[in-house]
């Protein structure tokens, strides 16, 4: 384990600032401040990763290949398991894999579909498209990050929720589009969000309290 | 099991399934049937079809392509056409069920159409449909028709017939074909399918790969995810073609992991052909070997390029690289690599069983066969279509979308997604293929058309994209990582209010350079939407800069809300609302004075573009907000309240205002209120303009206006009456009489003729609008015959005829050249005029006056077809060949326009446009000559009254600007009134029962001819405070 711990630190990403003035000709200067670390989950039920929650990480073993091109369909797997990609996980693939836990965290962090931190019992996405745009999906996202009081790709304290926005689905014909879980809902309004969460048999109503009732 | 065999039983099951006794019911179960509510639906049709007898069965089905009414299903009885039900609920489907198969009612009022033999009286083929007829279905020639999880489906309609055919060929001849049938790459950028094929083929080096890119990333298109999900063997079908022709051994289909059904379907059709023997080592007996996967995206639109998506294939990173070599030389693992659009694979699948002759029959010379759209945004009817290319513009989006979405104009459609760029409406004629589209700065893109319209901002949807291919910009290069990044912040500040001139510029130059420099399409594709909208659109970018105006009323941080922002003098309507809503009457009307000294007269006739924008109105109805206006107006004038105190003159400089209308009261009186001592010079013996003397008694009484303008006289405001500027006194004169500044509102008051055969002077019978209306207005006496023909379409048309039949006419009708679309008048007054009788005709217009003894014997008419776009975008009339009619009359009333009449200023040298309107600043209202400003219609040309009231405050601000020595622009920011009380609750849309919009009372129809009595009356106390709390308040969101 003390190992692992000790290659997690590698893997700490780092984000150059804005570039300040230059140095002696041909030296730049920039300054470099630390990127968002994989973090461990938070609220407890996935550090340390428990024996069925490995489970997804166990059948990767078997299922694939293990090969580098299985790498985006390993991750996809872990997370439609777990819902979220442990630091532990991504170790594991790194190993399967024989690849740089640079490359696995690359690969991770590149495409929307992953996520680093567990999410809430429910995810709700908010779809940001072109019709759900122009047919107001920007006020659903609004109401939602108020109601919240998170922004996209935050989860609530209470865990309940995570939020987040997807390019587009692809039901423009419906739009605006929201996705609850895994049920995608046309036609939305604020309002229908918010009666949509609502009805999710572990939220006591109301999402939104008396104080801040928003407007469609 | 053989082809054969397989195709042998498909087709039996097929006919069994026609000729079954028992009824079926297709459901739509794509993603879009699904969101809909289709997944309820299928449960209370199966609980229904278990308790009824005869047994029916349900059949899942793909997109049909009507999204707009999903959920969809359709009944068909034994011997019957299917009958189609859109929109439906659990409930109502069940209910449609019962009696369909139970009573053997098919309950037409709730069916929209039929498909196949036989049909229900009323109700159209569902080919016949305006959405459908114009389409060709191609690619999507299953959808919606079969059950796409089931091979049989696709096989008894003619499925792969296309590969036993190709393969019966040599590779070379099946590119052949394919290249004869003109097919061009459907993902977007139109590259010849052929000769991508025969390059792979031709290119050295063994394990060739296919790939079907399935990354649909564009936002707003789901062609691809449909035809996924409603026909997968159509595109696999022609994936094992291309494969056979490129000499590919396996192949890879990329698809999006958003589509989780597409996949699922996709590994359902992947098992039925490998048990049929249509994948693996040796295809239908021919020796073809080919082996397919399926490989799940994670989420990065750069994967639509593709060697970005070879990389994501490979395990890595999304990101592109250099080309050459291209990926169908060294590809997939350094291998000859093939990767083709879903759509294009589906059209490839058809060509083959069908002949390249037939499909190159459709389209254009340049561009082949058809192109499918998933048309979505503020239109009628969304859906997924497919049109023959060339199909214009116009076709798709008036005819298939059937227009505008709760009647607000249609303003652009956006193609290509974030690649592709915005056209506006009027290119309404533009055919759709790849050349024409590129012509105008967009694309053809996979397929995604998105319609916008004027409460879309086009500087918004710029921004919208960019912070799109910002966030998705892969990093590589530089120009469009970093590029991208600073047009996203140069967007962000012109949508912040925080734009300059220059902004423009560095746009362009910006865009230039990503275009030019970034590695692939993403980069090099993605100003795209900002050249078209700066193309297109660029006044919505100067109001953003120079007058941090947003005219769609979109950009939040320029407003306060949707209806202040569009009201043209900005008036704080929430506020105003609120109080009335909470009983403070008094307020209500301050905080309207702020901005409009004419409550009572705007609360009568205003166009109210502020109810267009009501947020509310897109949960129910507009708050009636020129009615609640009217109503608190009203209230204020009866009460019996002290006399108001003129305002203190603090000023010395004196302004002179020449003209008593809206637009110069309103600058007179906002200069008054800085303290500044006004006189206006009125050539008539009334004040008021227009209002004084051509709005018709029953639509403005006089006495309101002489209410309104007793109030600006008690504020301070000095009009001398019978005093002419012009020949005996100029503006000249005026600025040396001692006037600092002159503000000249003369108004648009000269009849424009007609300009045909027999409009002669003195032929009796021949009135003009304005002193028409004016005669009558004054009490003169006016005689007209028993049959009215009225020339026109604008509010004086309406106002003439609806005069014309209160003076007693038997029959009154409108000849009007354009159609009700065009004509520039509110529902209310259209609705009113249709209920007193008066006929409209459309695309008719006049030639000739016929004249009987010097007195108006008819008229002699020709039809009329819209033509081109003019240049203000309205769509020019134009007669139709041998079309001529009479059109019986005895009284003519000319209502073609108003002018300015500017001859008078001649001598002061004011500067004039090729219009004969006077040439102001549009900032600052200023004229060539120093101290001299106008506004208002003699500068617009007719217009509507709030906008000379605007056009006035404009001026007062400009002028107490010029005469306090500040050279700053005139800025006119929208501004909250601060609530005095703390607020109620607005309600939300969740209230159990939502309040209606009502409308005011009117004056009975029945009761109008007679007389000329206001129609429209006031809302009761309790009324006005029921409507008032319909507010949503998104002001204060």
């Amino acid at each position: 384990m003390s190992g692992r711990r000790s290659r997690a630190e590698l893997v700490t990403p780092a984000e150059p600032g804005t570039l300040v003035t230059p140095g002696d000709p041909g030296r730049l200067v920039t300054p470099v401040r630390p990127g968002p670390e994989i973090r461990r989950c938070t609220c407890g039920a996935a550090a340390p990763i428990r024996p069925e929650e490995s489970m997804p990480v166990a059948r990767i073993r078997d299922h694939f290949e293990r090969r580098r091109e299985d790498l985006i369909a390993m991750l996809l797997t872990i997370q439609r398991g777990l819902g979220y990609l442990p630091e532990d996980a991504l170790l594991d693939v790194a190993q399967l894999t024989k690849l740089p836990v640079s490359t696995v965290y690359g690969v991770a962090t590149f495409y929307e579909q992953f996520r680093l931190d567990p999410c809430g019992r429910h995810v709700v996405k908010v779809c940001r498209g072109t019709a759900c745009h122009v047919r107001g999906g920007d006020r659903i996202l609004r109401e939602l990050r108020t109601a919240f009081r998170i922004e996209p790709g935050e989860t609530t304290d209470d865990n309940l929720f995570t939020l987040e926005t997807v390019a587009c689905f692809g039901s423009c014909a419906l739009a605006p589009v929201v996705v609850i879980d895994d049920t995608v809902m046309g036609r939305m309004t604020p309002y229908r969000t918010r009666a949509a969460l609502e009805r999710l048999d572990d939220v006591a109503a109301p999402v939104v309290s008396e104080d801040q009732a928003l407007v469609t | 099991m053989e082809l054969t065999t397989l195709r042998r039983r498909a087709r039996r099951q097929s006919r069994a399934l026609e000729k079954s006794p028992q009824p079926v019911v297709e459901i739509g179960m794509g993603t879009c049937g699904r969101a809909a509510g289709a997944d309820d639906v299928l449960a209370a049709v199966q609980k229904t079809l278990d308790d009824v007898a005869p047994k029916g069965r349900v059949m899942p089905v793909g997109c049909i392509g009507l999204c707009y009414l999903e959920p969809l299903m359709a009944i068909r009885r034994p011997g019957r056409p299917f009958v189609y039900y859109g929109g439906l609920t659990p409930e109502r489907a069940a209910e449609i069920l019962r009696s369909s198969i139970v009573d053997d009612d098919p309950r037409p009022e709730h069916a929209k159409c039929t498909r196949g033999a036989g049909s229900v009286p009323g109700l159209p083929d569902l080919w016949d449909l305006p959405m459908m007829k114009p389409q060709v279905r191609i690619a999507l020639r299953n959808c919606g028709l079969i059950d796409p999880e089931r091979i049989e489906h696709y096989i008894a309609r003619g499925g792969y017939q296309g590969l036993e055919r190709a393969l019966r060929m040599s590779p070379e001849a099946v590119i052949e074909e394919v290249k004869a049938s003109g097919l061009r790459g459907r993902g977007g950028a139109g590259f010849p399918t052929a000769v991508k094929w025969d390059i792979a083929r031709r290119a050295p080096g063994s394990g060739k790969t296919m790939v079907c890119n399935a990354d649909e990333g564009d936002p707003g298109a789901f062609m691809d995810r449909s035809l996924l999900e409603g026909d997968p063997h159509a595109v696999l079908e022609g994936m094992l073609i291309a494969a056979y022709a490129t000499g590919a051994e396996r192949g890879f289909l990329y698809v999006r992991a958003e589509y989780p059904l597409a996949v699922r379907r996709l590994r359902k059709a992947l098992a039925e052909m490998t048990e049929h023997g249509l994948l693996g080592g040796d295809i239908l007996g021919s020796g073809f070997a080919f082996d397919l996967r399926i490989r799940e995206g994670a989420g990065a639109f750069v994967c639509g390029e593709e060697t970005a998506l070879i990389a994501s294939i490979q395990g890595g990173r999304g990101t592109p690289r250099p080309r050459p070599p291209y990926p169908a030389q060294a590809g997939l693992r350094g291998r000859p690599t093939t990767i083709n659009n879903v759509e294009t694979l589906a059209n490839v699948s058809a060509i083959m069983a069908r002949g390249a002759a037939w499909f190159a029959g459709y389209g254009t010379e340049k561009s082949r066969g058809t192109k499918t759209f998933s048309l979505a945004g503020n239109v009628a009817r969304t859906g997924l279509i497919e049109v023959p290319m060339g199909t214009t513009l116009g076709e798709i989006v008036f005819e298939i979308g059937g227009g505008a979405l709760d009647g607000r104009g249609i303003k652009a459609v956006q193609t290509g997604g974030p690649s592709g760029g915005c056209i506006p409406i009027r290119l309404r004629d533009l055919p759709v293929d790849y050349e024409s589209l590129a012509a105008v700065g967009s694309i053809m893109g996979s397929g995604g058309l998105v319609v916008m319209d004027e409460g879309t901002c086009m500087v918004d949807m710029a921004r919208y994209f960019l912070t799109f291919t910002q966030s998705e910009s892969c990093g590589k290069c530089m120009p469009c990582r970093l590029g991208t990044r600073s047009m996203l912040e140069t967007l962000e500040d012109i949508c912040g209010g925080r734009g300059t001139p220059e902004d423009l510029i560095v746009l362009e130059t910006l865009s230039e350079a990503v275009k030019k420099g970034s590695l692939c399409g993403l980069g090099q594709s993605a100003p795209n939407p900002v050249l078209s909208t700066l193309t297109h659109f660029r006044d919505e970018y100067e109001a953003h800069i120079n007058e941090k105006h947003c005219p769609a009323a979109v950009c939040k941080p320029l407003m306060v809300s949707p209806c202040q922002h569009t009201c043209p003098v900005g008036v704080d309507v929430p506020g105003y609302v609120a109080a009335i809503a909470d009983g403070d009457y008094l307020a209500a009307v301050d905080i309207i004075r702020e901005r409009n000294p004419f409550p009572a007269i705007c609360g009568r006739i205003c166009h109210h573009p502020c109810e267009q924008r009501c947020r509310r109105g897109e949960l129910d109805a507009p708050v009636s907000i020129r009615s609640l206006k009217r109503f608190v107006a009203d209230w204020y004038f009866e009460q019996d309240l002290p006399a108001p105190e003129p305002f203190p003159q603090t000023k010395e400089e004196r302004v002179a205002v020449v003209g008593a209308g809206p637009g110069g009261l309103a600058c007179a009186y906002f200069l008054a209120q800085e303290g500044f001592p006004v006189t206006v010079f009125e050539a008539l013996p009334v004040a008021g303009g227009m209002l004084a003397v051509a709005l018709p008694e029953f639509r403005l009484p006089r006495a309101v206006v002489e209410q309104e303008i007793d109030y600006l006289v008690a504020r301070g405001v000095t009009i001398e009456y019978d005093s002419p500027i012009g020949d005996d006194r100029t503006v000249d004169d005026l600025l040396h009489e001692g006037f600092s500044a002159v503000f000249i509102a003369a108004g648009a008051a000269r009849s424009r003729p007609i300009g045909i055969p027999g409009e002669a002077e003195g032929i009796e019978g021949l009135y003009y609008g304005l002193p028409f209306l004016e005669d009558v207005r004054l009490g003169r006496r006016v005689r007209v015959g028993s049959r009215v023909a009225v020339v026109g379409g604008g509010n004086v048309a309406l106002d003439s005829a609806r005069t014309a039949l209160r003076l007693g006419a038997d029959e009154v009708r409108i000849l009007y050249r354009r159609s009700r679309e065009e004509m520039p008048v509110t529902a209310l007054e259209y609705d009113q005029a249709r209920e007193e009788g008066i006929e409209i005709d459309f695309l008719v217009g006049p030639t000739r006056i016929v004249r009987d003894n010097g007195r108006v014997g008819g008229l002699e008419c020709v039809r009329m077809a819209l033509g081109e776009p003019d240049a203000g975008g309205r769509r020019r009339p134009v007669p139709l060949p041998d079309s001529e009619f009479p059109v019986e009359a005895d009284t003519v009333i000319a209502t073609v326009g108003q002018t300015p009449d500017i001859a008078f200023l001649r001598r002061d040298g004011i500067a004039e446009t090729a219009w004969q309107t006077l040439a102001a600043d549009p900032n600052s209202l200023a004229t060539n000559v120093p101290g001299v400003f106008a506004g208002g219609d003699c500068v617009t040309g007719p217009g509507m009254v709030i906008d000379a009231i605007a056009a006035g405050r404009r001026a007062a601000i400009a002028i107490r600007k010029y005469l306090t020595g500040d050279d700053s622009p005139v800025d006119v920011h929208d501004r909250r009134t601060e609530p005095a009380e703390p607020l109620e609750l607005p309600p939300t849309e969740g209230d159990e029962v939502l309040e209606p919009r009502r409308e005011p009372p009117a004056l009975d129809v029945s009761l109008r001819a007679a007389c000329f009595d206001e129609i429209e009356r006031d809302y009761s106390e309790a009324e006005a405070r029921r409507e008032a709390g319909r507010c949503l308040r998104c002001d204060l969101e």
